[in-house]
């Protein structure tokens, strides 16, 4: 298969960090991009890089974790298809992947329609294929929060794990690890006031 | 009244999210309760790491199929390539019956009538006889015909 050189042209966006001598972000991604479309095993290093960012675009603009996920596989899927169409040409990786998801939820709405046609709920989630600015920054956040979670003292994250991803109660958290519901309250503190710690660092 | 601790006051709010209720106003919005409550109400989105443990394990699977397909392909085993170039009709799966048979046109109805079968093709022979038919049984096709006088058939 042949490989195609991303073309690095056209305008980068005005949200992005400032530009300096030396490699930036997004030669480095253009690197990783071009080492996936010579040998797919390598998509890894893509997934990993941007799983957050798209699962917290599907999870702002559907209703539920399921269809979350469903959306999340459906993008990384056909972007590890299409990958050797891919051509940087002033669009990000991380826009690419976006327009795919907006593109899958806009599909998931309208199956959503067919099969639900009485539904006409005010709050419906917007299903725009056009992802905003305000958006992008709005996905930036959560995906960084999502990230240090991972970085979270053990059982911190096990207690913020349990507790929002699996819904317990904090009765069932105190009982599965051990502790007293009082000791679970104070983790849950402790976790959600590093995790804003953090954030602010982030944004400082 | 003394105020109630910050980790109480934090899981109220966390418990009356995660259901979906309205929390209890507090009397006095707490600038620092605020700011925690803005992190957990992001934090109901957080994905399942088992999810995401899954998906990645299934892109390298497909990652790797499609790589030794495409290694394969080139050099040139037959059913590497066939398998790369997508040979087959819509509506066919790998191996297709083809079934010679005097009366096609009446196997073709006995079809229809058992297995709610769906004629797709047909090509009458000059003298009325069927040359050769398709017709779909579920997700799968038979191929029909009357055959020749050089045909050995049933």
């Amino acid at each position: 298969m042949a490989t195609r050189r991303p073309v690095r042209k056209g305008s980068r966006p005005k949200s992005g960090p400032p530009q300096k001598a030396g490699p930036t972000r997004q030669d480095a991604e253009g690197v990783l991009v071009e080492a996936a479309q010579s040998d797919p095993e390598k998509f890894d290093a893509l997934y990993e890089l941007h799983f957050e960012r798209v699962y917290a675009f599907a999870a702002g603009r559907v209703r539920d974790r399921a269809t979350a996920e469903d959306v999340t596989s459906e993008v990384f899927h056909k972007a590890l298809a299409n990958l050797p169409s891919y051509e940087w040409r002033g669009v990000p990786f991380a826009a690419w992947l976006l327009r795919i998801a907006a593109n899958a939820i806009v599909d998931y709405a309208k199956r959503a329609a067919r099969e639900f046609p009485a539904s006409d709920d005010p709050q419906e989630p917007p299903n725009d294929p056009v992802v905003q600015a305000s958006e992008v920054r709005a996905i930036e956040h959560r995906a960084q929060l999502f990230r240090l979670v991972k970085q979270l003292p053990a059982i911190q994250k096990q207690v913020v794990l349990e507790r929002f991803v699996e819904q317990r109660s904090i009765k069932e958290i105190a009982r599965r690890l051990g502790k007293t519901e009082g000791a679970v309250k104070q983790l849950q503190l402790r976790a959600v006031q590093n995790l804003r710690e953090q954030m602010e660092g982030s944004h400082a | 009244m003394p105020k109630r601790p910050l980790a109480l006051q934090l899981d109220e709010v966390v418990q009356a999210m995660l259901v979906s209720l309205q929390p209890r106003p507090e009397k006095a919005p707490d600038r620092q309760l605020a700011s925690l409550v803005r992190v957990a109400r992001e934090l109901r989105d957080l994905p399942r790491e088992e999810f995401r443990a899954t998906l990645k394990s299934d892109l390298q699977r497909r990652a790797s199929m499609s790589e030794s397909t495409a290694a394969a392909a080139k050099t040139g085993t037959g059913e590497a390539q066939a398998r790369a170039v997508h040979y087959m009709r819509p509506g066919l799966k790998s191996i297709t019956p083809y079934i010679i048979v005097r009366g096609a046109a009446q196997f073709i109805d006995f079809l229809k009538t058992s297995f709610e079968a769906t004629e797709r093709i047909r090509v009458p022979a000059p003298d009325g006889s069927i040359m050769h038919a398709e017709v779909a049984i579920g997700n799968g096709a038979i191929e029909v015909s009357d055959g020749s006088d050089s045909s050995v058939c049933g």
